[in-house]
């Protein structure tokens, strides 16, 4: 079996490369063979990188999430989770390349440096710590997703408003329809975000004695936490327009960069990777 | 048998020459009618459209079909086209449907890659079919050329992207807005282009459509034409808070929109999108709306660059396009040999023979060899015996007897000889 999760492990990063490109070529070339097959071949991707979770999950006996480097495979295996449910719902095609090249990205730096090991502090065996980053790690994918279609919200806005009609304004669906993914990504985002604080709350509380809720990392979530509630309470309530969203989203995201890496590597925290 | 073709298109002849032959319903049937009579013609068909005039014949006698079908021409446009024989194509098979599957495919229209042109070679086709111009040769390639069409627009981008101005504005509404249903547009200015903007608006199925003009019985006319309202070049700015696409296409020597009069709207639409589209000269809006947030302005040069980039993107698709051609005509050759009796009479006792083998081979075990041997020289006589007829027949009827080539084709057929050769 280890063989076997280590030859998965390996296949992923191409995998997703593939992927990656019969997206582009759909997405720059309207590819009419990547059009037909780039679905299926990203749902099979999935499928392998699904059972190569669960398989390293039962031979190691731990949550696929021990360390950074697991938890980036994981945060790439969820992206692409959240955009074949935002595919499927909204019936656009032409986006997924942007996804699939950060899950690439993720995949392959995972793949080369993880080290599995099936010794890790017991406090990662706790139940509450499956449920806990689990939802942290859907919510950081949705996020990060609504960020990235806020992103091509912005490019294709700025190609409109200067009179730029290339390949974003060609293959790109409306800016209607690209603030919609953004917000729905958002939406999934606060979601799984809200139960990621609660549970890490209540665990926090069993476990540690001193538990302190202004520590930098607990700080970082919540105001990511409040950027995208804002976002939400912007867009259907106070109706923001696409563009204000669209930068809240961006921003939102470059939050959660600050965290995963100024946090972890520079400030001392209760809540690190091993 | 062979096919011809003679035409006159955009590119070797002017309009007013194009038009002197281009035919009318009446004319058409008539010319229609002196192709089927006429003796050295076995098939014909015909297309007339604003940018081609063409006739396709099947026929025998390769030295008396050009003349015949000039003379036609001649007649029923009532213009002798022997002086301007150079403006004319005289093409012969394989450039012959290669030029029509070009035609059907919009390869070779005037706006690269039109759709119209498809539906014309299919309206062209029927009334050829319904007057009896039509055989198995032609029917066959028109049916490929039909099929040529929707694949060049289904496989490649030849179609793709708007050529027009008017049809440039509404494609850039829809890259704002996701459903035209929900938005509402005013058209400022009922001209020709501002007119054929609406008239998209209408197709796309904008959810409502105010048309203003100066001379107001024009508006009222083009606004209950498209399920519009009509409302008083005074008024316009009054509805113009509750619209999300604008479009000037009024003459006017000043802006008809001023930076303040959007400034002010766009405040109290809560920076829902606004797209101003102006194809005025000299400018209806003030072009420094474009600045205001949620504000989209374009002119007819931005109109244009986007017409300009599409039919470049066409032009780019026409190697795709051209493969598809190669290929269908391949496809049609293949099925043109096919109908010469000798390979169908081959095909056919291939087939059968092919038949004969097997069930000896599946009886082989059950049968003593003198027995194996004897089924075998009855099977191979019956098989003779049950050819003689029809290979005598498709001899007879390859002398140029009448449906000949029907008879051959229906003996492919029901024997399923395609993949005998």
């Amino acid at each position: 079996m280890e063989f076997l999760v280590s030859f998965l492990n390996t296949l992923l990063p191409i995998l997703y490369f593939i992927a990656a490109y019969l997206y582009g070529m759909f997405l720059f070339r309207d590819d009419r063979f990547a059009e037909r097959y780039m679905q299926k071949f990203l749902r099979f991707t999935v499928l392998l990188h699904l059972i190569e979770v669960v398989l390293r999950g039962i031979y190691y006996k731990h949550y696929p999430l021990a360390s950074v480097f697991e938890a980036m495979a994981t945060l790439a295996l969820a992206l692409v989770l959240i955009y074949l449910y935002l595919e499927q719902r909204l019936k656009v095609k032409t986006t997924g390349y942007f996804v699939l090249i950060l899950v690439f990205f993720l995949q392959l730096f995972s793949s080369a440096f993880v080290s599995f090991t099936r010794e890790i502090p017991a406090i990662l065996h706790n139940p509450l710590f499956g449920f806990h980053t689990t939802a942290a790690i859907l919510a950081y994918a949705s996020l990060a997703i609504s960020s990235l279609y806020g992103i091509m919200y912005l490019l294709l806005f700025y190609d409109i408003k200067r009179s730029r009609f290339g390949v974003i304004y060609n293959r790109l669906p409306s800016l209607e329809v690209l603030s919609e993914l953004s917000q729905k990504a958002a939406g999934i985002g606060v979601f799984f975000l809200t139960i990621a604080i609660i549970i890490g709350f209540v665990w926090a509380e069993m476990i540690f004695n001193k538990f302190h809720v202004l520590d930098p990392k607990i700080v970082v979530v919540y105001l990511t936490w409040l950027i995208y509630l804002l976002q939400l309470v912007g867009g259907r309530i106070l109706k923001w327009g696409g563009r204000r969203l669209a930068f809240l989203s961006v921003g939102g995201f470059a939050v959660i960069i600050f965290s995963m890496l100024a946090v972890n590597f520079l400030m001392t925290s209760f809540h690190v990777f091993q | 048998m062979k096919l011809y073709l003679l035409g006159i298109n955009h590119k070797k002849a002017e309009i007013q020459l194009r038009e002197k032959f281009a035919l009318s319903k009446e004319t058409l049937c008539e010319a229609l009618e002196l192709l089927h009579r006429n003796r050295f013609l076995n098939e014909s068909y015909l297309l007339s459209t604003c940018n081609r005039t063409e006739i396709y014949a099947v026929s025998e006698q390769p030295e008396e079909i050009f003349p015949q079908l000039e003379k036609i021409l001649s007649e029923v446009s009532g213009l002798d086209l022997t002086p301007y024989r150079e403006k004319f194509y005289y093409l012969r098979d394989q450039e012959a449907v290669v030029h029509l599957f070009q035609v059907a495919a919009g390869m070779d229209s005037l706006i690269l890659g039109e759709p119209q042109i498809l539906g014309q070679v299919k309206e062209a086709f029927l009334l050829a079919g319904q007057k009896g111009n039509t055989g198995v040769i032609l029917n066959r390639l028109l049916n490929m050329a039909l099929s040529v069409g929707k694949r060049v627009r289904s496989e490649t981008e030849l179609g793709v992207g708007a050529i027009s101005v008017a049809y440039a504005a509404v494609e850039l509404a829809q890259k704002i807005f996701k459903n035209l249903g929900r938005e509402t547009a005013l058209l400022i200015g009922a001209g020709e282009t501002g007119e054929l903007i609406a008239r998209h608006l209408r197709e796309k199925g904008i959810g409502k459509l105010y048309i203003t003009n100066r001379t107001f019985g024009k508006a009222e006319f083009l606004a209950a034409e498209l399920e519009g309202e009509a409302i008083p070049f005074e008024n316009f700015l009054e509805v113009l808070s509750e619209v999300n696409i604008v479009v000037g296409a009024a003459s006017a020597p000043d802006y008809l929109i001023t930076r303040q009069q959007v400034k002010d709207i766009v405040q109290r639409r809560s920076l829902n999108p606004l797209l101003f589209v102006d194809i005025g000269v000299p400018r209806n809006f003030d072009p420094t709306i474009n600045q205001l947030e949620a504000v989209f302005l374009h002119d007819i040069d931005a109109l244009d660059r986007i017409v300009q980039r599409n039919l470049e993107r066409r032009r780019l698709e026409l190697p795709n396009a051209q493969k598809i051609v190669q290929e269908e005509l391949q496809n049609f050759l293949d099925w043109k040999r096919s109908l010469e009796v000798k390979p169908t009479i081959i095909s056919l006792r291939q087939k059968l023979e092919k038949i004969r083998q097997q069930e000896l081979e599946k009886n082989k075990n059950r049968l003593s060899e003198e027995e194996y041997r004897k089924a075998d020289l009855i099977t191979r006589s019956i098989i003779n015996k049950i050819l003689h007829l029809p290979t005598v027949s498709l001899r007879k009827y390859s002398n140029g007897l009448p449906d000949g080539l029907l008879r051959i084709d229906v003996v492919r057929e029901i024997f399923e000889l395609e993949d005998e050769q």
